[in-house]
């Protein structure tokens, strides 16, 4: 090896130790919050898990899935519990993102077309809509439950004042979702407003201009012109709001403590306003008798659901490139 | 301050005349053969962490009872407080206990004390007591609370108090309907109902359908000879006929009275009272000072009575629960837990002041004996320490006993409700979950 060879070489090894340092940092937290927690949760589903003494945890095959998806016979009970609560908080979380979803992003986009208008005080409006992203949800639960309670609440009150009779809107179905939905719109918009807005400052406004020479409606331009040009940041926001909304947690929890049942409903495993999360959280992970296993078992359920949705939206995004 | 005084110094004195130091560690396990006889040392320089889930206005007592122990036993024994909010309080001994990196003392909540020890995450308190000369004994303690404690014939806790639900009056307004303190549910509703029952005028009783509704349940469900859960076999005891009238006796104050507006929201409760707009409220004797505060001229007495027609044997009893001293499993040190039981009964016997801060009964005979004690203006009319009942200990009790909280708020809301098939479902529901909490894993 020559001279201009051992240089070469010393300075690929060099440029490669460089990239690794750079990415070992990324590499390390992902690894440590991410890929372990992973195969740690894959593992661990098969197991009853013990967090106090690992060593006396006791293997058993599929049972936590079983149990999380149709009950498993323990004695002489079919526990049918955790299944029913399982399918139950997943119906409640896919219609949350169904409900949620659109209104997320069709809400955003009309606010941050008003303010791409510019009227005055815009940037202040830009303020107050952004401003309630920046709350943690506890603070934003507490207000909402305050803004939605039965004699006391601002809604309720408003009501009166029209001549209405009062709405049980945290102790009753559906109120309770849409006091769930209305706080989730109140605190997320902003994020999802900012995203859209930037991509409208981008848009040529002499496109718009060109349109209304031509006898475009303002409805129209922003129809054909401004909704297509930001068509990237619609679907950033429409990818990162779905998943977000499969999260659902703190809303429910803070606003009705997953309840109330739907009217009328009394059989054992009802869960009112319960998410997939929360079942996991609250039902499974809290106390000293938690269930690691089959907490673990349900999220990867759930997880997988999320992944084919993902995977649905990543094969549209790849279709909407080539085409 | 004398009372406190005299009994601190008998015991610096034992402490004092106790100079010999155990270097062995005493045994996780507890009670029974082969425990190690240990005697008190003098303490020097013993540091102690004390982690609680006090973060309210009781609080501020419990800092105050840490600062005045570490500058009486200045130089012997430094306890270092923690306090956090309750969840997160539970999780740091649940992640922490399992490492022995835990508190060297702990506070916790009563029900919580058999399904610690059940996972031997708790050191028993029963040779320790015996063998140091710390004298913590259930005499000196309300006797069933300190039973309470009890866990496959161990003791792991010193109760601090007892805290439960109360009946607060607004004295103004019954004053004004000319009505005397109810001493039991004719007489509650027959006041109730002189309220006009709006939100402009007020109500007899507001009662939030969510919280304190679980301890109201089980109030009800004491006082018509109920329990919770059947201390043989552990699985849940309430869907039976003591638990429908209990439900009913709850639910009718709204649906049959009419003295409660439907679906009241946790706090409103409150608000309305503190507005002068409800003659009457129930919460827990913690919300005590928040009334004080807001001005309001009331009075509390207990639910004694409230929740039946006619006064039986069991109708006294109020669903109540106590703050609990414990020693989390750790590295056992004889000296550390030594010193710990010097200051656990230092606090349980100086409970006044948690109890003049939180409201609440202390458990120690000899904290309730004292003049400062004797002299809080509200304390004296909670009725009989005696009839404030702990549940049955099981390490299941949360898994048994949560899901009828939800069933009750159900019935609180609908005034269709089924109350044995919410109470059955519940049962299903926590037969389930004990009998998954129960597999070994």
């Amino acid at each position: 090896m020559d001279a201009k060879q051992k240089l070469k070489l010393k300075e690929g090894i060099k440029r490669y130790l460089t990239v690794a340092f750079f990415l070992l940092p990324y590499i390390a937290l992902f690894a440590t919050f991410f890929i372990f927690p992973l195969f740690f949760g894959v593992y661990i589903s098969f197991f009853r898990y013990n967090v106090f003494d690992p060593s006396a945890s006791k293997f058993i095959g599929f049972d936590n899935y079983k149990l999380a998806i149709s009950g498993l016979t323990i004695g002489t009970t079919n526990v049918t519990y955790y299944a029913k609560m399982f399918w139950g908080s997943l119906k409640n979380t896919l219609l949350f993102v169904c409900v949620s979803v659109p209104l997320l992003i069709i809400i955003p986009i009309f606010i941050a077309i008003l303010i791409d208008i510019q009227p005055r005080f815009y940037k202040v409006f830009r303020v107050i809509f952004f401003l309630p992203t920046i709350l943690s949800i506890s603070a934003v639960g507490i207000i909402f439950k305050w803004q939605f309670d039965t004699q006391y609440g601002f809604v309720n009150g408003l009501i009166r004042v029209f001549g209405g009779k009062e709405v049980a809107w945290l102790n009753s179905q559906p109120y309770a979702w849409i006091a769930i939905v209305v706080t989730t719109i109140w605190w997320t918009i902003g994020t999802n407003t900012v995203i859209i807005g930037a991509g409208l400052k981008e848009v040529d406004k002499q496109m718009y201009e060109a349109a209304e020479v031509d006898g475009a409606s303002y409805p129209r331009v922003i129809w054909s012109i401004a909704l297509p040009s930001i068509k990237n940041q619609i679907f950033i926001i429409v990818f990162t709001t779905i998943i977000a909304s499969f999260n659902i947690y703190g809303q429910p929890d803070i606003l009705t403590g997953g309840g109330p049942a739907p009217s009328g409903t009394v059989a054992a495993g009802t869960p009112g306003t319960t998410t997939v999360v929360m079942m996991v959280i609250r039902g499974l992970m809290t106390g000293v008798n938690r269930q690691p296993g089959l907490a673990a078992a349900m999220s990867l359920i759930f997880g997988s659901f999320i992944l084919v949705v993902s995977l649905g939206q990543a094969a549209y995004n790849k279709y909407r490139e080539k085409y | 301050m004398k009372k406190k005084t005299i009994p601190l110094l008998l015991l610096a004195l034992v402490l004092t005349g106790c100079g010999q130091t155990s270097e062995k560690p005493s045994q996780p396990g507890g009670g029974g053969e082969g425990s190690v006889e240990v005697s008190l040392p003098t303490f020097e320089n013993v540091a102690l962490t004390y982690g609680n889930p006090i973060t309210g206005a009781d609080g501020t007592a419990m800092r105050r009872l840490v600062r005045e122990f570490n500058e009486e036993y200045q130089g012997q024994i430094t306890v270092t407080e923690s306090f956090m909010p309750e969840v997160d309080f539970y999780e740091s001994l649940v992640a922490t206990i399992p490492m022995k990196r835990s508190f060297d003392i702990a506070l916790i909540h009563s029900y919580r004390v058999p399904s610690f020890a059940n996972k031997n995450l708790l050191f028993p308190l029963d040779n320790l007591t015996a063998s140091t000369g710390v004298d913590i004994t259930r005499e000196n303690y309300i006797e069933d609370v300190y039973d309470a404690m009890i866990w496959d014939n161990k003791q792991y806790g010193v109760p601090l108090d007892v805290h439960s639900i109360m009946l607060y009056y607004n004295k103004d307004l019954l004053a004004q309907h000319g009505c005397e303190v109810p001493t039991n549910r004719a007489e509650l509703i027959a006041a109730a109902k002189k309220m006009p029952q709006t939100n402009a005028g007020g109500w007899g009783l507001p009662l939030s359908t969510t919280w304190p509704s679980e301890y109201i349940f089980t109030t009800a469900l004491y006082q018509n000879g109920g329990k919770e859960i059947d201390k043989n076999t552990l699985m849940p005891a309430f869907n039976n006929t003591a638990g429908e009238k209990a439900l009913k006796a709850v639910a009718d104050l709204i649906h049959i009275e009419k003295i409660s507006p439907l679906n009241v929201n946790v706090d409103a409760d409150l608000l309305m009272f503190q507005q002068g707009k409800a003659m009457f409220h129930i919460n827990g004797n913690w919300m005590l000072n928040s009334l004080v505060d807001s001005g309001i001229n009331f009075g509390v007495t207990s639910l004694a009575d409230m929740f039946v027609d006619t006064p039986t044997a069991d109708s006294k009893k109020v669903a109540s629960r106590s703050h609990t001293f414990v020693l989390p499993q750790g590295r056992n040190e004889t000296i550390k837990q030594q010193a710990a039981l010097v200051f656990i009964k230092y606090v349980t016997e100086n409970a006044y002041l948690w109890a003049e801060s939180g409201g609440h009964i202390p458990a120690s005979n000899i904290a309730r004996n004292t003049e400062e004690y004797l002299a809080l203006p509200y304390h004296q009319t909670y009725g009989d320490v005696n009839m404030y009942t702990l549940n049955e200990p099981s390490p299941y009790y949360y898994e048994a006993f949560a899901p009828v909280f939800s069933r009750v708020t159900t019935a609180m809301s609908d005034a269709t409700y089924d109350a044995m098939a919410l109470l059955n479902a519940a049962a299903e529901e926590g037969e389930q979950a004990v009998l998954i909490a129960q597999l070994e894993g």
